[in-house]
């Protein structure tokens, strides 16, 4: 395998070559210590203001001045620390939103930040501009996003480091052959996200794995391993919220606590000084697999799904896509279809303008950057607060606005009373009224669904789309019950069939029996899985964007909202479609990544 | 929030100033400006803890006027002045959903985002179904007439109940 690119080795990487040449040739100890540090500066979207229930001057505190200490009080400090020792290496993950935080009110910090990374001690991390739950939607956002951060980068004249970790510790197979295209070479792949669906990385843990054109390392995961005459031990000394490490492990969620601690650094500082003096190399990820891949023959990376890092806690993804947490404002299914709403108006829009030839860029780059942070993680889970879900909601709407109102423009410019605009063929002509996605209404169901509403009245009605094409609309009324949700029959002994995140029009083919949990919850980037074979079920994410559970022991999938808000109605749809995975994928992308709309 | 100039304030502005003249003088001075089909009005809560007084109008032609008053301006507005402006009611039929829009035009507001400059505020709501409940956003841009771009701040939350629009009485 060849790496896409490789910079010379920095300083944290020459003292490892060093301490690698002394110790050989004999069956070499290897000792490496390693860190990420996670930080977010959208911990609180919006930030703390509401977050108490009475008003607080010294609590509420608006975005701005929340980002701000969360660069004061806990990025500063972790920088601080690694320059004082300039043999360390240490990666640094952030959202390229983050550089536009420090450039614009902390240059002094994104100075010595810039420093230390283009000295090759520090790998700042980025893989998303916004800190977006990106595994959940068609890849085309995150291809923009990502486009953005490298602009973020180069604007700000920081290295973007070839490593990625991601927001909430997303991963997923579908990653390896876009980081390579990026420029991204190693996925630090969350250790209990591996453990979850197969033991064996808790079993028999090895360091280095090959995912397509890049590799994968198991993040968190310390280990002391054999390879051939190597004698491999690496510790993971931080892979955790940047932000808990300097300020005694408080989160920005508590402003009056959150506050450097010195001595908390201090200990952490002993602690990896420790670790040195014990001959471990205190080194980047970048260079520790770039001295991996000299030393040992990697693995395969076995079949995995698309997760997030503490799957056990989070049951998988379910936390952001329909999970309750801890505050009963919380509305998941809104936020996340409301977001499907938005990019499906703004994919019609970039259609529409280049149709009518207006000068939109700049508005659209605009409209896209509002979606990528609407579709911030924090904004439906874990614990949402009010605040942070109306931030997900205004971004969304405004992006949805410009797209609307460019649309408009398009229409007019157009000359057309209505637009029909179709973003898979470019088609942009008069609107007919007629959406092909909707068919004729049917008395008998393909499959028997099972639908749980508690209180509330539940509608549920077919439409025959086409010839082994169903839609199903199940219209939820107003009532107190907050935990809805819809179960669609499957066949255990089927594969499960699904695509992965940023690889959309990819089918991919699971062995239920290949993984070790009993029950997994699945985001759906483009709404497709597998109910039996040759049969689909796609969901509507702009109405019904929820976590599919499945289990290991059972073909059956269920789409559940635990926070439906009480009084209001909700209407959720899908399409069943029988027939190949190819022809399933494509339907998906019809119904989610480029659906056509009139307006 | 601020008085503002624009398009949008006309038509508040307008009428009033016309009062003084006579039938013949008002329809030589001004077209007939479109009148409401449809119409809403409600209390939302602004950034969680303020409020903010909108009243939404379906015009016969289709367009759709807001105005909106908020104790607070956030900097991006004076505290307490109105805004007026056209917008439009866009159903989403695939989603079941309604977004209403409007553009304001505001002056500048001193010790603001904006500095010396005028600040143009966009209004973008979303009901989701047939709800009561709303939510979206009153995001400010620098300079006139600009609704796109990097916002002057994070959009203003705004959430609440607000009446689908009716026909007036």
């Amino acid at each position: 395998m060849s790496p896409p690119h490789r910079a010379p080795l920095g300083l944290a990487g020459a003292a490892l070559v060093a301490s690698a040449l002394a110790s050989s040739p004999a069956a070499a100890q290897e000792k490496f210590a390693l860190a990420v540090f996670h930080f977010n500066a959208q911990y609180v979207a919006g930030g703390t203001l509401g977050f108490t229930l009475l008003p607080d001057p010294e609590l509420d505190l608006d975005d701005p001045t929340t980002e701000d200490r969360i660069v004061t009080e806990s990025l500063d400090p972790v920088l601080e620390l690694y320059e004082r020792h300039p043999s360390w290496g240490v990666d640094i993950e952030m959202q390229a939103y983050l550089l536009d935080v420090l450039g614009e009110r902390h240059p002094a910090v994104l100075d010595r930040l810039r420093r230390m990374a283009k000295s090759g001690q520090l790998d700042v991390v980025s893989f998303h501009y916004s800190d977006q739950l990106f595994i959940a939607y068609p890849e085309e956002d995150w291809l923009r996003s990502q486009a953005l951060a490298a602009e973020t980068f180069a604007r700000w004249d920081v290295p973007l480091g070839r490593s990625v970790f991601c927001q909430e510790g997303q991963a997923g197979r579908g990653l390896a052959a876009r980081m390579v295209t990026a420029g991204y070479r190693t996925l630090m792949w969350p250790k209990n996200l591996l453990s979850y669906q197969r033991s064996e990385f808790d079993t028999d843990p090895f360091p280095l794995y090959r995912l397509g054109d890049a590799w994968m390392v198991p993040g968190g995961r310390s280990m002391d391993v054999t390879a051939g005459s190597t004698n491999i031990s690496v510790r993971w000394t931080f892979m955790d919220d940047g932000e808990l490490l300097a300020t005694n492990d408080m989160n920005p969620y508590f402003p009056e606590l959150f506050r450097h601690d010195p001595a908390s650094v201090a200990a952490y500082e002993a602690e990896v000084a420790a670790l040195e003096a014990d001959g471990y190399v205190v080194s980047t990820v970048d260079d520790y697999v770039t001295h991996l891949e000299t030393r040992i023959t990697p693995r395969e990376a076995p079949p995995l799904l698309d997760g997030t890092w503490q799957p056990g806690s989070t049951r998988a993804v379910a936390k952001w896509l329909g999970g309750k947490g801890l505050w009963p404002e919380e509305r998941d299914a809104h936020v996340r279809s409301l977001d499907a709403a938005a990019r499906r108006e703004l994919v019609a829009a970039e259609t529409a303008a280049t149709a009518a030839g207006l000068d939109a860029r700049e508005r659209l780059d605009s409209a896209w950057r509002l979606l990528f942070l609407a579709e911030v993680s924090d904004a439906s889970g874990i614990n949402p607060f009010r605040g942070e879900m109306e931030y997900g909601l205004a971004h969304a709407t405004e992006a949805l606005r410009i797209a609307s109102d460019t649309l408009a423009e398009a229409r007019e410019a157009l000359g057309l009373a209505g637009l029909a605009v179709d973003p898979e063929s470019d088609a942009v002509t008069l609107a007919t009224g007629a959406d092909p996605l909707r068919g004729a209404a049917v008395a008998e169901a393909p499959l028997a669904i099972e639908v749980h509403a508690g209180d509330r009245a539940t509608d549920t009605s077919w439409e025959l789309v086409a010839t082994g094409h169903h839609r199903v609309a199940i219209r939820f009324g107003a009532g107190d019950e907050r935990q809805l949700w819809v179960g669609f029959p499957g066949d255990a002994a089927a594969p499960l069939v699904t695509t992965l995140a940023l690889a959309d029009s990819t089918p991919v083919s699971f062995d239920r029996a290949g993984f070790d949990f009993e029950e997994f919850w699945m985001a759906l980037p483009v709404g497709l899985l597998s109910v039996g074979t040759d049969r689909f079920v796609i969901k509507d994410q702009a109405t019904a964007h929820l976590a599919a559970r499945i289990e290991r022991g059972s073909g059956d999938v269920v789409f559940e909202d635990q926070t439906a808000p009480i009084g209001e109605t909700a209407t959720w749809v899908f399409h069943v479609f029988e027939g190949s995975a190819v022809d399933a994928v494509a339907l998906a992308g019809r119904v989610n990544s480029h659906r056509r709309i009139e307006r | 929030m601020s008085a503002r100039r624009g398009a949008g304030v006309a038509l508040f502005v307008i009428p009033a100033l016309l009062g003084a003249c006579s039938e013949e003088e008002r329809a030589a001075a001004a077209p007939a400006a479109p009148a409401a089909v449809a119409s809403a009005s409600g209390t939302l809560d602004l950034e969680l803890r303020d409020s903010l007084e909108i009243g939404l109008e379906l015009l016969e032609d289709g367009s759709l006027r807001a105005r909106v008053r908020a104790p607070r301006g956030f900097a991006v507005a004076a505290d307490g002045a109105e805004l007026s402006g056209v917008g439009r009611l866009v159903e989403l039929r695939e989603s079941e959903g309604t977004l209403y829009t409007a553009r304001f035009s505001g002056a500048p507001v001193g010790g603001g985002p904006c500095g010396a400059e005028p600040v143009s505020l966009a209004l973008s709501l979303h009901r989701r179904g047939d709800n009561a409940f709303v939510a979206g956003s009153l995001t400010p841009y620098c300079g006139a007439d600009r609704w796109h771009g990097r916002p002057a701040r994070t959009p203003l939350r705004l959430t609440g109940e607000l009446p689908a629009l009716a026909a007036p009485r």
